[in-house]
């Protein structure tokens, strides 16, 4: 585990922090992910926030709040001696939406893992992004490293466009984690282009 | 009144210091507050200003211990995670130690080129 004596960094060294949101459902591989690419022990942060739930307040007076507390996993990793790219990975479900607002403002875009045998789980996170018009790129994290079904069987299932770029990813692989990020900036960098000169 | 909550407040974290130096509920450490007019993003970048050691001594150890850990920058998210409180705790202590004038901000660059700036990412991320 980390330590905080442990990050001796270059002093006085101001950078330039990114960040890419790293969504998808339970379980599909985002801490995976992370931990893949991240120069530190990923490290785990929480967030509440607390609703006020007047229906389910029949039973008790007492308990008039809901606190949900969303636990996130991030990483960095130093891309130039200047820019700093933080990783987030996030829940998917609904429910934590609260969280993808704080994670999504200001992000380069999002890489939505998404898992062949349960691809249903990474809708929410799609649709999210979609609505936002954020960057966002699909990686399949092969269970198993099994590549079984192709990426135009999978973009069919997903419904998503063509323009939305979707590639295998298996999360324990870096190279494969690169190409994702890569897909990613470069989707980011060819809107803003388009933006710029539109 | 608000004084004497201080106090209070001052007299729970010495109990619980004294026996496990976990046991504090992090709200203590903010008074309650967890909503602050300062807007800080979970990447931003906080640094210790060379101000920092003159209020040092005045602090209490959960506000004294974000000053120690920010000497190099580090983003807001990893303060809370390192100290192992919720990141609204760590931005309230954040956003008083910036009206202090102890620790100073380093936002994203938002008027800067976007596009440039992915070009610059975009390499970053080639070279992994």
């Amino acid at each position: 585990m980390s330590e905080i004596s442990d990050s001796p960094q270059p002093a006085g060294g101001t950078k330039i922090p990114v960040k890419i949101v790293v969504a998808g459902g339970f379980g599909v591989g985002k801490s995976t992910f992370v931990n893949t690419v991240s120069e530190i022990e990923p490290l785990r942060s929480e967030a509440t926030m607390t609703t006020a739930s007047a229906e389910h307040d029949d039973l008790s007076h007492i308990a008039a709040k809901t606190t949900t507390t969303v636990a996130m996993d991030f990483g960095r990793v130093a891309l130039t001696p200047e820019i700093v790219l933080y990783l987030f990975g996030t829940p998917g479900q609904q429910r934590f939406q609260f969280m993808w607002n704080e994670l999504s403002r200001g992000a380069i875009g999002a890489v939505i893992l998404a898992d062949t045998r349960r691809l249903g789980d990474c809708f929410a996170a799609v649709d999210y992004f979609e609505a936002r018009n954020m960057p966002f790129v699909i990686g399949i994290n092969p269970f198993d490293g099994r590549r079984t079904h192709t990426i135009e069987a999978i973009r069919e299932a997903v419904q998503v466009e063509d323009h939305v770029p979707m590639l295998y990813c298996d999360a324990r692989e870096r190279g494969d984690v690169k190409n994702g990020l890569i897909a990613l900036v470069e989707l980011a960098l060819m809107r803003e282009r388009s933006k710029t000169h539109a | 009144m608000i004084e004497e909550a201080e106090v209070g407040v001052d007299e729970i974290d010495a109990d619980a210091d004294a026996e496990t130096g976990r046991l504090i509920r992090p709200y203590a450490m903010t008074g309650g507050r967890t909503t602050i007019d300062t807007d800080i993003g979970l990447e931003t970048q906080i640094q210790a200003s060379s101000r920092a050691s003159q209020h040092l001594g005045a602090y209490r150890w959960e506000t004294a211990k974000v000053v120690e850990l920010v000497q190099t920058p580090m983003a807001l998210i990893e303060v809370a995670a390192r100290m192992e409180i919720p990141i609204g705790v760590a931005r309230v202590l954040v956003a008083d130690l910036v009206l202090d004038g102890a620790v100073v901000l380093h936002e994203p660059a938002k008027t800067q080129n976007f596009a440039s700036l992915l070009e610059r990412v975009l390499d970053g991320v080639r070279n992994l």
